[in-house]
């Protein structure tokens, strides 16, 4: 790395929402409300509770390795070729997250928007923008991201309070009348997505400027805490809006967005909500393809360590193309096979390396 | 400038021009707007799609003859299913048909007696265009034929109704504005009852009116149609009852007996339907807060205290009788359109579970017992005598 780049740990958490809740938003509340129905906001709660038990972890280890990545203090912890057999399977794991999210964003254009235009030029579009940005730099994205969370953030709450008029508060019981099974189920897939991501996460806390440690996991734990507010208000509006209808429909955001109507002055606003929704996949997108290339360029010892953005971004795009044929395939993998198999490549790895260092006494230097 | 961010800025440029689009483009007029759908039973279970289009240049056409509407264009497509026959528009047409801002369908009544109308509605909620905000109604007889009539009022007839069936809901209590999301939950409710608004022509199409309901049980449309009278309290049982108008029998006896009646303007109205449950027995206590103001006077004296009592007493016996019999009603033919089931459903789901199956009997078992506050608020802007006296 020529020149270091920082950010405070206020941005450093503003990128992790943005990372949190990026494609979630758009993507979960759906198929979790069809798994856990009424309980869906008690998911939320338990898969946060998860998540915030991985967030302690990943700061553990920041802080016992300050300076340093997940790739970096992995290979201090475990050596050299161990490291590199976890760090395969890592990085083709965040690969095809990546490509899940390219497969995301297209999905829901074609679905909903802009059903004519293939989803490969929607998907080349947005990774030849994130490409961009995330060779730009984390100081450009954690800068950039800011605005584009407020943006984000502020659609979803314009969303709610709007469709209020359709809310019905009786819809939200009975909460479990199936048990506690669905509620796990519900949880297990939230889970998966985005909450077991956070072990990623831990190659960009280093970036963080070295006067913040001390704030640094408030913030983080702050950024949780908003994504799963968040999550759990759009889970429950949608149930008092759709009812039993809300694990049936897809993007439910979305569908409510187009249900705004106030008088015949504000209606048909859906388009606009659905870009600012949107927004969030691109700024998920842009941060995993920084996290790809910053793993890649580690493990690989490189000198540049932007060289590898733009193949990436290529590779992650022909992966997107290529994985799926159609959305059944799709979601059947993305809501059964991945929170299973980012365990075993993210947290399984992250304990590992927690258990090893906690049982090394001695604190390494520097980074 | 390097030439490096020369590049840099053309290609922003190009992109700021090239990225605003989709794929492809579209023209606004290749495009007829959808404004109402009917769909009517056709022959060997085809079904008849009937499209109602805006026509662009708007409202001067209207000396046309009475086939299409003001301002509008009819399309019949048969197919069957739903999507086949939209697709099959532009064969008569000529147009794609957009149904964005569409307002309304109508479901014949034959339709709807003979098939789920989960089945026929599937497509509206399915594809990208049209919204969970369309109204939905049910007509008496033909659904297409009504897509004739000429708006009164509105440019189109399918403005004309989504009007009517607002209007009605919020001024004169005989109807619900009922939409299509409404319709799908209902649909997937415990009990699979509901109400759909129903619309009749007094005078074979060249009127039509909105008031009253269909009852769809299962899916399917119950035999007769609930009339507009029965509807007040029906409304006022679902807590559905906005403003209205409630006509008293004069407290003069004699008066009474020779038909004469008095108004109140219903301004609010609150029901809450409470459910005890009791080992096997449900009982059910209906408390009601009516809040309004003298309409018309024709025989009662508002001056006094006492005087005030006993209109207010006339007023909750009405509201009560009317409401009683309208239980009554639903109880003699088993139809839960009250929600009771799927309130149980919300408090006690796992008895519901053992109840669901036998729902329906039980439900014309339940007691109910009602209580009604009557608030008259003022007698208009003259004094509370008739002004005949």
């Amino acid at each position: 790395m020529q020149k270091q780049e920082i950010v405070s740990s206020f941005q450093m958490s503003m990128l992790f929402l943005a990372f949190l809740t990026g494609s979630s938003i758009v993507n979960i509340p759906a198929p979790l409300t069809g798994a856990a129905r009424n309980g869906a906001w008690i998911s939320v709660l338990l898969a946060a509770a998860m998540g915030g038990l991985l967030l302690f972890g990943v700061l553990y280890l920041h802080r016992k390795f300050p300076g340093m990545t997940f790739i970096q203090y992995g290979r201090q912890t475990l050596g050299k070729w161990p490291m590199a057999m976890i760090s395969i399977p890592f990085l083709l794991t965040t690969f095809s997250m990546f490509s899940s999210i390219l497969v995301d964003i297209g999905g829901f254009f074609s679905s909903t928007m802009m059903v004519d235009t293939p989803s490969f030029i929607v998907q080349t579009l947005f990774i030849v923008l994130s490409a961009l940005t995330a060779r730009a730099g984390i100081e450009v994205m954690a800068r950039m991201f800011v605005v584009l969370i407020v943006l984000m953030y502020g659609a979803v709450i314009v969303v709610l309070v709007l469709v209020a008029p359709h809310y019905h508060p009786e819809y939200l019981l009975p909460v479990i009348p199936e048990g506690i099974k669905p509620v796990l189920h519900g949880a297990y897939i939230i889970y998966g997505f985005p909450f077991t991501e956070i072990t990623l996460i831990s190659m960009l806390l280093p970036f963080i400027r070295k006067e913040d440690a001390g704030t640094t996991g408030k913030y983080m734990l702050y950024a949780i805490v908003i994504c799963s507010v968040v999550l759990v208000a759009a889970v429950i509006c949608s149930i008092m809006a759709f009812g039993p209808l809300s694990g049936i429909f897809k993007f439910s955001v979305f569908r409510l967005a187009r249900m705004i109507q106030i008088g015949e002055i504000l209606e048909r606003v859906e388009s606009m909500i659905g870009f600012s929704l949107i927004a969030g996949s691109y700024m998920k997108a842009t941060i995993v393809l920084f996290i790809l290339k910053t793993a890649l360029t580690q493990l690989f010892n490189l000198q540049d360590d932007r060289i590898l953005t733009y193949p990436a971004a290529l590779f992650g795009l022909l992966l997107s193309i290529t994985s799926y044929k159609n959305e059944v395939g799709f979601l059947e993998t993305s809501l059964i096979v991945w929170p299973l198999l980012s365990n075993i490549m993210f947290t399984v790895p992250l304990i590992l390396i927690m258990v090893v260092a906690s049982f090394r006494r001695q604190k390494p230097k520097g980074g | 400038m390097t030439m490096r961010s020369r590049l840099a800025v053309t290609i922003s440029i190009a992109a700021l021009f090239l990225q605003t689009g989709c794929w492809d483009h579209d023209e606004l007029t290749e495009f007829g707007y959808v404004q109402a759908a009917a769909i009517d039973a056709a022959e060997d279970g085809k079904l008849e799609l009937t499209t109602h289009f805006y026509r662009p240049s708007g409202g001067e056409q209207s000396g046309e003859s009475g086939k299409s509407g003001k301002g509008g264009i009819n399309i019949k497509t048969k197919a069957k299913t739903v999507f086949e026959a939209v697709r099959d528009i532009p064969i008569h047409f000529g147009r794609k048909a957009k149904w964005d801002h569409m307002r309304v369908i109508l479901i014949g009544e034959e339709l709807a007696k003979k098939q789920n109308i989960g089945d026929i509605l599937d497509f509206f909620s399915r594809d990208h265009e049209p919204r969970d905000t369309i109204s939905v109604l049910i007509a008496k007889g033909k659904a297409s034929d009504y897509l004739d009539t000429k708006p009164l009022i509105e440019h189109t007839i399918g403005q004309q109704m989504l009007k009517m069936e607002e209007t009605t809901s919020t001024y004169t209590a005989k109807t619900t504005h009922f939409l299509l999301l409404d319709l799908a939950i209902q649909l997937k409710s415990e009990t699979n009852t509901t109400l759909v608004p129903f619309m009749f022509s007094p005078n074979k199409q060249k009127e039509i009116s909105i008031a009253g309901f269909a009852v769809i049980k299962d899916g399917k449309m119950r035999k007769t149609p609930l009339s507009p009278q029965a509807i007040p309290p029906l409304l006022m049982l679902i807590n559905q009852y906005d403003q209205g108008v409630l006509e008293i029998p004069c407290s003069d006896q004699a008066l009474a007996d020779k038909g004469m009646k008095e108004a109140l303007e219903v301004k609010s109205l609150v029901t809450k339907l409470k459910t005890s449950i009791k080992d096997e027995s449900v009982s059910v206590h209906v408390t009601t807060k009516l809040s309004g103001s003298v309409a018309e006077l024709r025989c009662s004296t508002v001056k006094t205290e006492e005087e005030q009592k006993k209109l207010e007493h006339t007023i909750q016996n009405q509201v009560e009788r009317d409401m009683r019999k309208t239980v009554e009603r639903l109880q003699k033919e088993q139809l839960d359109v009250l929600g009771l089931g799927n309130s149980i459903y919300r408090k006690h789901p796992s008895l519901w579970k053992s109840w669901k199956p036998t729902w329906d009997k039980r439900f014309s078992e339940i007691r109910f017992d009602f209580k009604t506050e009557v608030n008259v608020v003022n007698t208009g802007t003259i004094v509370g005598t008739p002004f005949s006296k």
